[in-house]
């Protein structure tokens, strides 16, 4: 394995103009490996060659082509298909030169600095970048499984044969059925994620299911957007904006008072789930017990397996990390970065993007006996509420006195009197930062 | 509607994107158009790309010698925040989002500067616009301003 890897790497001296051609490290070129293609390991591997073409990097990964979860719900009201979604390492491999190896980390030897692979042999890394994305714990919601998400109550929370199945559960729902989505404690992967999700499902129902209803049921009584998301909910599903969210709206808001199509059920309305009985198709609440014909729970997560077999976690399951280079409290020379990282930011897909720009450099920095800077981080997500509408929230992070990462002093959401053109617009480019964004990460 | 876009061309010196979206709303809100007389959704993306590309047309005049700022250095890691939309290195193959390799360091700087005192509308930008000071988004012009732009890469362009 490691001759095989040397020979790959050494194929990889080979650059194309695109790649920086001054290097600190000409005489002993360090390796830099990275467990996990997603955001946070695709883009620290673009980023490290771009910053320095002497630095070697591999990327161990277990699937040939990556399906991304951002803009994933949109197949469940078929705006685009399974296909749309994958994303191929082809430009990391040829482009960047990066070792892309398809295997599974299966441990490593931080004294010997080896990472471990599942077909056997192991990987020498100067440092290593961890960046394990999310395990789903189905089994804290009671009466709930893997087993039940793949056959019956999907999560559809990472991409794959869920989210198709959530796709045929919607298309095969009977007139004036219901789907409930049981939205995830925080902190959670994509904070807007469960609520658009919503939208999209009631969009596609006044449609094809005019009578039916959207149920989201919330362990929390206020989420990442809520009030904008709620004034789409409402222009569009006649949803009743609470009054403790009222503030600020403008003046076409008319709350009738009748159910809309889609309703959401905080925290403080008994809207937090307590168990599923999967065989009467019904979820026990705090507040009630709701019987639904599809039922999509996200249940409560933590950070990706390997991040755990790794002893990379806290007592909470997610990975502490030094924030001016994700390097983990736990293992020198250990990098953590994205959903699985505890830090300020959200669990996003551009949240890890920008981290793996940070940690790219930070690696230079280090392995050339520099301290790394203090980091400017950004996040931006767009979530739309339907066609033609779109909003976002928006946060640039720096360190904080302690050194932690600080959210910075300024508006998140879109302004609720946004104007019918903004929302249009914003939706426009919710839909193309899907492919710019992709390419930032992967191309 | 297809008045807008006349409107935006004879207009020199305002960002014109901002200006598509004042006009739009102006109209929307003065005359209650019904939705099908809106522009079309393809169009509404034509009409942004076709002003991004004027916009960026009025500033190759002014294109300055390019310095050389390394991916490495303070300037060039402010602008990778930028590039999850933008592009890396401000580059970008759908041009709904501007480019900003090769902006001229000027352009760039009054352009965040409008975004962040709301003398701009965009959608976000005037929020991720506050985020920094003016000393940063100086050193972000500064980046961008060193880098051969490649608008033309854009197929859509052509």
């Amino acid at each position: 394995m490691q001759r095989r890897d040397f020979i790959k790497l050494a194929g990889c001296a080979a650059l194309s103009s695109t790649l920086s051609t001054r290097s600190l490290f000409a005489a002993t070129p360090p390796h830099i490996v990275i467990i996990g293609g997603g955001v946070g390991g695709a883009t620290t591997a673009k980023y490290l060659r771009l910053m320095d073409a002497n630095v070697r990097v591999t990327l161990i990964e277990k699937n040939p082509v990556y399906i991304r979860p951002y803009g994933s719900s949109e197949v469940i009201n078929g705006h685009i298909g399974m296909k749309d979604l994958e994303v191929t390492y082809t430009a990391l491999k040829d482009k960047y030169g990066v070792n892309v190896v398809i295997d599974e980390a299966i441990g490593f030897d931080p004294d010997k600095q080896l990472v471990k692979l599942w077909q056997g042999g192991s990987i020498h890394y100067d440092r290593l970048v961890v960046s394990p994305g999310i395990e789903l714990l189905y089994g804290q919601v009671p009466g709930y499984s893997k087993t039940l998400a793949d056959k019956k109550i999907p999560s559809g929370w990472i991409p794959g044969q869920q989210t198709r199945l959530l796709r045929e559960q919607l298309l095969a729902m009977p007139q004036g059925g219901t789907f409930l989505i049981a939205a995830p404690p925080a902190p959670y992967r994509c904070p807007p994620g469960p609520y658009e999700r919503g939208a999209l499902v009631a969009e596609w129902c006044q449609k094809h299911n005019p009578t039916a209803k959207v149920i989201i049921t919330d362990p929390k009584n206020k989420f990442v957007t809520d009030q904008t998301m709620m004034l789409g909910w409402h222009r569009r599903y006649g949803f009743n904006i609470p009054p403790e969210f009222m503030e600020g709206m403008p003046e076409d808001v008319n709350n009738t008072g009748k159910p809309g199509m889609l309703e959401w059920i905080p925290e403080k309305d008994g809207g937090k789930i307590m168990a599923l009985d999967a065989e009467n198709m019904t979820v026990e609440t705090e507040g009630s017990d709701i019987k639904a014909d599809v039922i999509n729970i996200i249940p409560p997560m933590r950070a990706g397996i390997v991040a755990q077999k790794m002893g990379l976690t806290n007592e909470q399951g997610w990975c502490p990390v030094n924030h001016y280079s994700f390097e983990s409290e736990l293992h020198p020379k250990v990098h953590v970065l994205g959903d699985a990282s505890v830090s300020n930011m959200p669990k996003s897909g551009f949240a890890a993007n920008t981290q793996a720009k940070v940690i790219a450099k930070a690696i230079i920095d280090l392995l050339a006996g520099r301290e790394p800077d203090s980091p400017t981080l950004e996040n931006v997500c767009y979530a739309v509420a339907g066609r033609d509408y779109g909003i976002f929230v928006a946060d640039v992070f720096k360190l904080n006195d302690k050194g932690r990462i600080a959210r910075q002093s300024m508006p998140r959401y879109a302004p609720l009197d946004a104007t019918e053109v903004q929302l249009r617009l914003g939706e426009i480019y919710q839909q193309t930062w899907m492919k710019t964004f992709t390419e930032d990460c992967f191309a | 509607m297809k008045i807008t876009h006349t409107i935006i061309k004879s207009v020199a010196g305002f960002g014109a994107l901002s200006l598509v979206i004042m006009l739009n709303s102006a109209t929307l809100n003065a005359d209650n158009i019904e939705t099908e007389n809106l522009l079309s959704r393809p169009e509404l993306k034509q009409l942004i790309h076709e002003v991004v590309r004027e916009e960026l047309a009025a500033m190759q005049a002014a294109m300055p010698e390019k310095a050389s700022v390394g991916v490495m250095s303070e300037a060039a890691m402010l602008t990778h925040s930028c590039a999850g939309c933008h592009g890396t290195n401000g580059r970008v193959s759908d041009a709904a989002f501007m480019p900003l390799a090769g902006m001229p360091q000027q352009e760039f700087i009054n352009t965040m500067l409008d975004f962040r005192n709301d003398k701009r509308t965009g959608t976000l930008m005037g929020h991720v616009a506050k985020g920094y000071s003016e000393a940063e988004i100086a050193l972000m012009a500064s980046y961008y301003a060193s880098l051969s732009d490649s608008l033309l890469t854009d197929p859509e362009s052509e």
